[in-house]
């Protein structure tokens, strides 16, 4: 025997053998599938997550560079108001003093009321003191040296002594002695006398913040700053913003007069975390759908497919549908519009499957028989969604941990996808028709109403869970098999949103 | 289903297409895993990654050709690299007399499908591989020596004394069945 008469019946006989295959094994094979779709979600995730990273990054850098050139700007115009009060100081009649690593600034609003600024350029802070029995008007000059910068935002230390116990100082003005020192420093004395509520404080740009404006335009005030002061002066902020806050200095009107009553217009205003953070917040969430479907099934649906001789059509007497959950992944941007009310938008992509079971008769006819055999064709619809949602924020409950708020708008489909995974092309036949499968629906919009709860992680960041209700507007008539339905879609999101420096 | 429907099927990933793909190559792509493989355990998971690379790759198939031919070769390529993560040695086996006994066709003939398969299941790995690249799937020796970074010439030989090898172990099965 040659050797290739061997390897031939060698040959044969090893491929004509059937080996008996275990029924583990294309369960295996369908659960290593779908470990390997995993993955695609977790990539998905994860690039939307450095991407939103990037954003916020590059967003957060831009925002630093600004407020480095607003606070240089403002700095610039401290200092200009500086010099022409420093002027008017000169001839003795405005009372506004320029002390070494402060700046002084004085500014009258249209309605008379006097407000001084005292600007403390090292510790970003800003004073306010009006004392009007003094004429000239004197502002009193208040550097706040000793505080640590750790505990600028949070509150002055104030510590408030008997009358007595500033003999030696000579200051003899309001009721109360008050001082201002740091924990590891030693405390230093001011040299006036005036109650915390005198106090004015600024932002990280060096501006008033000026919370309590009603104080400048206080009737009483206003009528004893018209008639006792001469001088000119002021500055007046309109808004809590300090940014937007305007210098104006006037001319001295009349600096002969003396005032019979002390004044005191300025107001105290603690720097609080919210007011600093109160800005843009960036989402990032992961949501979790469990879709509901609302159709009216077709009487049937069919196939025909055609190969040379051979004709099969697939008839459907059974249709029975289940939408499997699906994902979504997010990112938004929350602008807050007021204390209460906020508006967002953002993007998300949303997918989900749906199993399909088509139960019938298929006949296969060629040339010569006819055969109809009875058959069920399970199949998978996929619905890949890109959404843009845009909404409304309520916070009705705002504690300083947590907060609980309303959401609702609408999410617009800028793209619907959908993949059917069963060959050959299907109609559906409703009682008005037979619709063909070539129709498509590439937009479509839901409606959505939910709660939002947060709590604070850090100082930026926070943590969130939504869950909400989208109903579906429109029908997803894509093709044929996804039967023209509406998809309501609960949901439930959870992320992590980001808080951006003003 | 015809076969190009499944085919169409599984481009589309459909499951049940992919179902009626498994369902008729299974056994015989088993029977091939098992004559690459060391045991049973390792067969099955060659078998399962190469339904795996099927399901990943059957948009490159291109109508030409038989599909069984490439889902084949798709599956040798899948248990070459396995066996490859193996240190396989090719070398020669200490050959006694009877070895060289040239195997009657008749003899051959006689024995099923399952001894024939367990007949080289018995053979040293070197030996089996290049015997089943060569003999059963019709690979080169060239191509034998790509797939397993082989010389051709180391191929030849291998698969010389593999035949010999086999030759051997049919006769000793022969005699314990007469006895």
């Amino acid at each position: 025997m040659t050797n290739q008469e061997f390897d031939d019946i060698i040959k044969n006989k090893a491929q004509q053998r059937d080996a008996e295959v275990p029924e583990d094994i294309w369960e295996n094979i369908v659960e290593r599938k779908k470990k390997r779709r995993i993955p695609f979600f977790w990539w998905m995730f994860l690039s939307l997550l450095v991407t939103g990273t990037g954003v916020v990054w590059i967003i957060h850098s831009r925002a630093g560079k600004s407020t480095m050139a607003l606070t240089e700007k403002n700095n610039t115009e401290i200092q200009k108001a500086t010099q022409q009060t420093a002027g008017i100081d000169k001839t003795g009649n405005t009372g506004v003093k320029q002390t070494e690593g402060s700046i002084t600034t004085a500014s009258q609003k249209t309605n008379g009321s006097i407000v001084a600024v005292v600007a403390d350029t090292k510790k970003e802070k800003v004073f306010t003191k009006l004392q009007p029995e003094i004429n000239p008007i004197h502002t009193d000059v208040l550097t706040e040296k000793l505080l640590e910068s750790s505990s600028r935002s949070k509150s002055i230390a104030v510590k408030k002594a008997g009358k007595s116990s500033l003999k030696n100082t000579g200051i003899e003005y309001g009721n109360e002695v008050v001082e201002f020192f740091s924990s590891k420093q030693k405390p230093v004395k001011e040299r006036k006398v005036f109650k915390e509520k005198d106090l004015i404080e600024t932002n990280e740009n060096m501006l008033p913040v000026i919370a309590k404006n009603k104080q400048a335009s206080d009737p009483d005030v206003v009528t004893e700053n018209i008639e006792d002061n001469k001088t000119a002066v002021v500055a007046q902020n309109n808004t809590t913003d300090s940014s937007q806050i305007k210098t104006t200095l006037l001319l001295p009107e009349d600096s002969t007069k003396k005032k019979e009553k002390p004044l005191i217009a300025a107001i105290a205003k603690k720097k609080t975390a919210s007011h600093k953070n109160s800005g843009i917040k960036i989402e990032f969430s992961v949501s979790q759908i469990l879709p509901v479907q609302q159709y009216k099934q077709p009487l049937q649906t069919r196939r025909l497919v055609t190969q040379r001789d051979l004709t099969s059509e697939f008839v459907s007497d059974k249709i029975s549908t289940r939408i499997e959950s699906g994902t979504g992944f997010s990112v938004g941007i929350v602008k807050p519009i007021n204390r209460r009310w906020s508006l967002g938008a953002g993007i998300q992509y949303l997918q989900f499957t749906e199993l399909l079971e088509l139960s019938g008769v298929e006949t296969n006819s060629d040339v010569n028989s006819i055969r109809k055999t009875k058959t069920i064709i399970e199949g998978r619809n996929v619905y890949y969604n890109v959404t843009v949602p845009v909404f409304v924020h309520y916070s009705f409950v705002k504690q300083r941990k947590w907060t609980a708020a309303l959401r609702a708008g609408i999410y617009l489909d800028v793209s619907r996808k959908y993949h059917n995974d069963i060959p050959g092309n299907f109609e559906n036949i409703y009682t008005a028709g037979i619709q063909p499968s070539a129709s498509k629906n590439n937009i479509g919009a839901d409606i959505f109403a939910g709660f939002h709860i947060s709590g604070a992680l850090s100082k930026r960041y926070e943590w969130f869970a939504e869950p909400a209700f989208r109903y579906n507007l429109s029908r997803y008539n894509s093709t044929t098999l996804s039967f023209n339905k509406k998809i309501h879609k609960p949901t439930i999101s959870i992320g992590l949103a980001y808080q951006l420096r003003r | 289903m015809t076969e190009a429907e499944i085919i169409k099927g599984c481009v589309n990933k459909n499951q049940v297409c992919q179902r009626l793909l498994y369902e008729r190559f299974a056994a015989k792509m088993l029977s091939l895993c098992q004559r690459y493989s060391r045991d049973q355990q390792e067969a099955k998971d060659i078998t399962q990654e190469g339904f795996l690379r099927v399901f990943d790759c059957v948009h490159q198939f291109k109508f030409e050709g038989s599909f069984e031919g490439w889902v084949t070769r798709v599956f040798v390529s899948v248990a070459t690299r396995h066996a490859s993560k193996r240190k396989i040695i090719f070398s020669g086996v200490e050959e006694s007399e009877a070895d060289i006994t040239m195997v009657d066709p008749a003899v051959v003939s006689k024995l099923s499908e399952e001894e024939i398969h367990k007949l080289i299941n018995r053979m040293p790995e070197g030996y089996r591989l290049v015997f089943n690249l060569n003999v059963i799937e019709g690979y080169s020796h060239d191509e034998i020596g790509r797939l397993l970074g082989i010389q051709a010439s180391t191929s030849r030989t291998q698969l010389t004394k593999a035949r010999r090898a086999l030759q051997s172990l049919i006769l000793k099965q022969f005699n314990v069945v007469l006895i």
